[in-house]
């Protein structure tokens, strides 16, 4: 018995450590994943224990529920737009601080106070902003003459919400990438100002792709985040108006929580988990060859 | 020569005349929002709702601030809030602390195999585990209790545990070969000589901790419905309904000041912090 101690003793040791991870991993990860698969396949309404039904909730999600389609499309563009916008703007935000001599940090913490804000408090700030009776947005274009607008109709609504949710998100990612930028050797910057290359020239073959694994990460992190876009929905417009700004998530929760319908909430789940997995892995397989390491890719 | 200097000068200020043009504005319309919030919690309702607006409040209305502190139950949100924020990032932090180490120090082949499971976790959508999560918690009586919002905390966070691990991994071996020598065991290895030498780090998960909890709407929101029980963050958002068919939007708006005042705190005595290199040298 002591011997298969020592003979193991990194492992037991690792296993010590790691233990409580281990242990949170299988009671709030492993084992909910296992439920929530035969969760999807029953009839479950909470109160009564489940039923099993088979295929019969993907068929339903698959074929029977408009929504469903509505909320990919949805959810699809606010991915695509809020990748987009969310690292270009971050990106930006990095590359001007980078470059400000002075004042570096008072810009950067300004940059960054969106972000900070608890997320109930922005909310209700950009709520107040778009209102249309007294919103603030409204006024300020009142100032300048210009007609209100009806932010969150159905027509605005996503395009709001992404609004706020670039405002709120670009002094984080812009962290990020300032810290990559610290990173990129001042030597070869020169080296290729000596060459001749201009700032544009500079940015794409050096700085680029020096930042490319934070960008990397930034944009597997973003993509994740945005698939599963929930609070400001909720609070914002509730899914609405007529179904503008219902996402998958979004439904995800109300066929748990107001309909108590967990069965088909965890099919649906499922489906946008493979969604998740699939295009992450994706990005990650063909997105791995683009970046360049440092250390040639060994590092984790 | 001195053409050359004279147009690299040129050039320079050229840039910095771009950089200025750019960032100002950018910097402004970055923070307007937040001075919006705070001049308009200081207006009366009529002022807020005026067709003849003015950015700026004709007199500061104390007195919205005096509202909020008239909700019934503010305190006990207040208290709550603390209580959640502090146990969560307690246990977060020290099993993050203790977990890193184990993935750092003792590698086996199990450790690269469940390093993988841990990165992949991230990846698993919340809505998928919480369900299920959600009723486990129904069945053993504990939904509308604190318990689903702070005991799953005690497997660390992914990211820190991460990050914590790079950052060990750095710590030079010689180190912890010299406590050994003196008879120190791992534990004590971890406790006196790890932990110290990455304060920085651990200051900022513990700062970033605290800012998420404080400010953390959807785990209270699905497991919490007694008012009592409320945080911060359902309790403001649940005085929004109207009054009178206006809503109090320079009282809700004060309550948002308010709230967000601890973090921003936290914010600028931590920017102190992160700039010791925590982020600089683990997100290489």
């Amino acid at each position: 018995m002591a011997n298969v101690f020592k003979k193991y003793k990194t492992t037991w040791m690792f296993l010590a450590y790691a233990g409580p991870w281990i242990v949170g991993f299988l009671a709030f990860s492993a084992i909910p994943l296992l439920f929530s698969i035969y969760f999807s396949f029953t009839k479950y309404r909470l109160l009564a224990p489940p039923e099993w039904i088979g295929w019969e909730n993907y068929r339903m999600l698959f074929t029977e529920t408009p929504e469903f389609w509505i909320g990919m499309k949805n959810t699809a563009y606010y991915t695509v737009m809020r990748v987009i916008f969310g690292l270009g703007s971050g990106l930006i935000v990095a590359l001007l601080v980078n470059a400000v001599p002075v004042c570096k940090r008072v810009f950067q913490t300004m940059f960054y106070l969106p972000g900070v804000l608890p997320f109930v408090s922005s909310t209700l700030l950009w709520q107040s902003m778009f209102a249309t009776n007294g919103g603030l947005l409204n006024n300020i274009f009142g100032l300048f003459s210009l007609s209100g607008v009806d932010w969150l109709s159905a027509d605005n609504a996503m395009n709001s919400i992404l609004f706020m949710s670039v405002w709120s998100g670009a002094g984080g990612t812009a962290t990020m990438f300032i810290t990559a930028l610290l990173n990129v050797p001042q030597d070869l910057v020169e080296s290729m100002r000596l060459d001749g290359a201009g700032p544009i020239r500079q940015f794409f073959r050096l700085t680029l792709p020096m930042i490319s694994p934070t960008f990397f990460y930034l944009f597997i992190m973003e993509i994740i985040g945005s698939l599963q876009v929930f609070g400001p929905i909720l609070l914002l417009t509730n899914g609405g108006p007529a179904f503008a700004t219902t996402t998958l998530t979004f439904q995800i929760y109300n066929y748990a929580f107001i309909n108590h319908n967990m069965g088909f909430a965890s099919a649906y789940a499922w489906v946008v988990f493979v969604i998740v997995l699939v295009f992450t892995l994706i990005f990650f397989f063909f997105g791995n060859r683009a970046v360049y390491y440092e250390d040639g890719g060994e590092g984790a | 020569m001195s053409s050359y200097t004279q147009s690299k000068r040129r050039n320079h200020r050229i840039k910095l005349a771009v950089v200025f043009t750019l960032i100002i504005p950018s910097a402004l319309f970055a923070v307007l929002p937040f001075v919006l919030l705070v001049l308009s919690s200081f207006k009366t309702l009529e002022e807020y709702y005026a067709i003849d607006w003015h950015f700026f409040p004709h007199a500061l209305q104390w007195s919205n601030y005096g509202d909020v502190f008239r909700e019934k139950y503010i305190w006990r949100w207040t208290f709550n809030t603390f209580f959640i924020a502090g146990s969560v990032t307690a246990i977060c932090t020290i099993s993050s602390v203790i977990v890193s180490y184990g993935f750092a120090k003792f590698r086996c082949k199990l450790n690269s195999v469940l390093f993988m499971v841990l990165l992949s976790t991230m990846m698993v959508p919340w809505a998928v585990t919480m369900i299920p999560s959600f009723s486990i918690w129904a069945k053993l009586h504990l939904v509308d209790t604190y318990a689903p919002l702070i005991i799953p905390n005690i497997g660390g966070s992914v990211f820190y545990i991460f990050m914590f691990r790079q950052f060990m991994m750095g710590i030079p071996k010689e180190l912890s070969e010299a406590a050994r020598m003196d008879g120190c065991n791992s534990f004590r290895i971890l406790w006196r000589i790890i932990v110290p030498n990455m304060i920085p780090a651990v200051m900022t998960m513990i700062i970033f901790t605290v800012m998420g909890q404080w400010g953390d709407f959807t785990g209270p929101f699905i497991y919490l419905s007694d008012v009592t029980k409320f945080t911060l963050s359902l309790g403001i958002n649940m005085l929004r309904p109207q009054l009178n068919g206006y809503t109090p939007w320079p009282m809700l708006l004060a309550a948002s000041t308010l709230f967000a005042l601890p973090v921003l705190f936290l914010y600028f005595f931590g920017t102190k912090v992160f700039k010791n290199g925590f982020v600089v040298s683990s997100l290489k």
